[in-house]
């Protein structure tokens, strides 16, 4: 359906062009590993702020909002809201001082200064593999939509092109750009690029929603459009404990504690991909306040990412229709054909169609399955007139971008501080830690399209990203809260308790299973012990069995081993840092009080909205 | 870094701004082509959006510029560095 226009073509390339023009800018000031790995140091607050909400923004969170949002309702505002917001206060308030504080350039690298090498080399290893496989997720939900929307095909026709080198093609070309920008601009080249994506993402989404809103009669249209299985969803709060295939199946309980503690704090406040934004600015003061503007914007994105998903399921579906009509007396014949897959879907939502015969999938009972991944970018192409059309495809193009590059900037400074440096070569020339962190991003984009062709077989990317997050991250935050707000926890403690948290993340996954689905790679490789209603509430659980094993065997553990000596932990764990250098005099100024107002604006939304 | 992020950025929406409110004016005659969008000349008025937009961001992104040049002469005027550090965060807290 989608024919792109030349103005649509001009604006992709523009934004094409700005957005690789970071790398090459900023070229002539990336001369040492510092600057390649870290910006310097020298990122303003603002800068990395935006940057950081350009990650979360990126790789699958823009589609996976939309498909949320689209599946189950306003309900996944809610797991968008409490997902993140205290985990970022939290951050920002509390465990920021100690990171900086410790002169730590990685996450990894903090639990090495209080734990010991023998952690941080395990949780090294653990997060770049989750890196690659989370880079190798975002190419593929990239070329996945490339190729739904056809943005390749015109191109592929004209030259006669086999159309299955489509998928191929749009997994390799967004790894190039992201090369580009990474290789000659570092850290920095990507931080920027995330700021522009950022606002591109606002300038592309925004217009989709205000029409959409505008078509539907406002809010109020919208809530009356739904279909009646999400009207008791519309009321979020009330829908919770509904647990059913149409819901989440989210209780409060599983709610706050395995989203909001749990899986939120794995994500905002030791998740290098996201945090390495708040590791690039000069001081203390900066590096707070990065995760406290991460967390205001989280207040009104909801409206950009879930509300496009909400449009999308209760616009008419679409039909191959023939429209006749009369003109200087000839009669028209205007046949606008739909595919058999859209014509089977939900609103624009269209069914997953089966890449050999361009049929509908249909589950056990008959059921098309929905494309739900699809529901934001079907909802910008309903839209959208050819002109902003480019825009909105640029918008989704660059929020997937930035996912790769978050994972491969990342992956770079873990890869050359916490693996290279500690393990083979300890003191070599800074030229030479720069030449490895150049070569480290090819290779890890070349594994990264590699894990993003593997990952077409592992089920839906929303399934593969909390498989990582579950078993490499939700042990881990136990670890960080244990190093950072206790003085007691061991090395020998902390090590034990990662082990047995990653046990039970995978012994759990290995006895469960959710609701209608096979073993294999959704659980239950060992024995189906307890059914959950589907993937999500299942990889909470997950990371919840996770959390609690790893911070009851790090205290056991630690309870019997010898504590550091309590003059050895200065400036790694909270209350021991050196109090911050300039506190602002001005109560409004501080941290606290824009993380209170955040808080408070939050709760504000949801009580006016839900 | 020597470069302020809202020259790029607000160069980008000035271009893309300006693209749409051409196409837009050129098609304003023609409503069948903003049928799906209930009319309205949304690439005009969205290309007069980001217009703005991108162009008070270069505007705003000059200044820090000049700021962060005039900050480095400052530097090699050899004032105490202590000094530096205190009036640039002054100043990035009055923006």
């Amino acid at each position: 359906m989608p024919n792109l226009s030349a103005p649509d073509g001009l604006v992709l390339l523009i934004c094409l062009f700005f957005t690789t023009s970071m790398g090459f800018a900023l070229r002539p000031f990336v001369k040492t590993a510092n600057v390649f790995l870290l910006a310097g140091r020298a990122m303003p607050a603002w800068v990395a702020g935006l940057a950081l909400i350009g990650i979360t923004l990126g790789g699958q969170e823009l589609l996976t909002m939309g498909a949320l949002g689209a599946h189950y309702g306003l309900q996944s505002a809610q797991f968008y809201g409490v997902g993140a917001i205290p985990a970022l206060l939290f951050a920002g308030l509390y465990m920021m001082p100690v990171y900086y504080g410790s002169g730590a350039r990685s996450t990894p690298e903090y639990l090495g200064l209080r734990f010991g090498p023998r952690t941080r080399t395990l949780y090294a290893v653990a997060l770049a593999l989750s890196m690659l496989a989370t880079a190798g997720a975002a190419l593929y939900a990239v070329a996945r939509v490339v190729e739904a929307l056809h943005i390749f095909d015109p191109l592929f026709y004209a030259r006669s092109w086999p159309t299955t080198a489509i998928l191929p093609v749009a997994i390799v070309l967004p790894a190039l750009v992201v090369l580009l920008i990474v290789w000659m601009g570092g850290l920095t080249g990507a931080l920027y690029s995330q700021v522009l994506e950022f606002f591109l993402i606002v300038a592309g989404l925004l217009p989709a929603v205000l029409l959409g809103l505008r078509h539907i009669g406002g809010w109020s249209g919208l809530k009356a459009a739904l279909p009646a299985r999400m009207q008791v969803q519309m009321h979020a709060w009330q829908g919770l404990p509904h647990a059913g295939p149409n819901s989440m199946g989210l209780g409060p309980l599983t709610l706050f504690l395995g989203l909001g503690i749990v899986l939120g704090g794995s994500a905002w406040c030791a998740d290098f991909r996201f945090l390495q934004a708040a590791f690039a600015v000069k001081d203390t003061a900066a590096a707070r306040r990065v995760p406290l503007y991460a967390a205001a914007a989280k207040v009104v994105l909801p409206l950009l990412l879930v509300v496009p998903g909400l449009l999308a399921i209760t616009l008419p579906t679409p039909h191959t229709t023939t429209f006749v009509h009369i003109e200087n007396g000839s009669i028209y014949h205007e046949i606008n054909v739909v595919s058999p897959a859209a014509q089977a879907g939900q609103g624009v939502v269209p069914a997953q169609a089966n890449p050999a015969t361009g049929q509908p999938i249909r589950d056990a009972a008959g059921h098309p399955v929905l494309d739900y991944n699809l529901a934001t970018p079907s909802l910008l192409l309903h839209y959208l007139p050819s002109g902003l059309l480019g825009l909105g495809l640029a918008a989704l193009l660059a929020a997937l971008m930035s996912g790769v590059a978050a994972g491969i900037t990342a992956f770079n400074t873990v890869f050359t501080c916490d693996l290279y440096q500690t393990l083979v070569r300890k003191d070599a020339e800074d030229a030479h830690y720069l030449a490895v962190a150049r070569w480290t991003t090819i290779a890890a984009l070349a594994l990264a399209v590699g894990l993003a062709f593997a990952a077409s077989y592992l089920g839906g990317v929303f399934g593969l990203v909390l498989l990582a997050l579950s078993f490499v991250n939700a042990p881990l935050f136990a670890t960080f809260l244990a190093g950072m707000f206790s003085r007691r926890a061991t090395s020998h403690g902390a090590f034990a308790g990662l082990v047995a948290g990653t046990a039970a993340a995978a012994l759990h996954y290995g006895l469960t299973l959710p609701a209608g689905d096979r073993p294999g790679v959704h659980g239950g490789w060992i024995a189906v012990v307890h059914t959950y209603p589907n993937l999500i509430v299942q990889g909470l659980w997950t990371a919840i069995f996770a959390f609690a094993s790893n911070l009851l065997v790090t205290f056991a553990v630690s309870l019997v081993t010898r504590p550091r000596p309590v003059e050895k932990l200065s400036g790694l764990v909270y209350g021991l840092t050196s109090p911050a250098a300039v506190q602002s005099s001005s109560w409004w100024k501080r941290p606290e009080a824009f993380a209170a107002f955040v808080l408070a604006s939050a709760i504000a939304i949801n009580v006016f909205f839900f | 870094m020597n470069i302020d992020l809202r020259i790029p950025t607000g160069m980008m929406f000035t271009l893309v701004g300006a693209v749409l409110m051409a196409f837009g004016l050129s098609t304003r005659e023609n409503p069948a082509f903003y049928a799906q969008a209930m009319g309205i000349d949304v690439n005009l008025w969205w290309g007069v959006v980001l217009l703005a937009f991108g162009l008070l961001l270069v505007a705003l992104g000059r200044r820090g510029q000049a700021r962060i040049e005039k900050g480095h002469g400052d530097i090699d005027r050899s004032k105490p560095a202590a000094q530096q550090v205190s009036r640039s965060a002054g100043q990035r807290k009055s923006k």
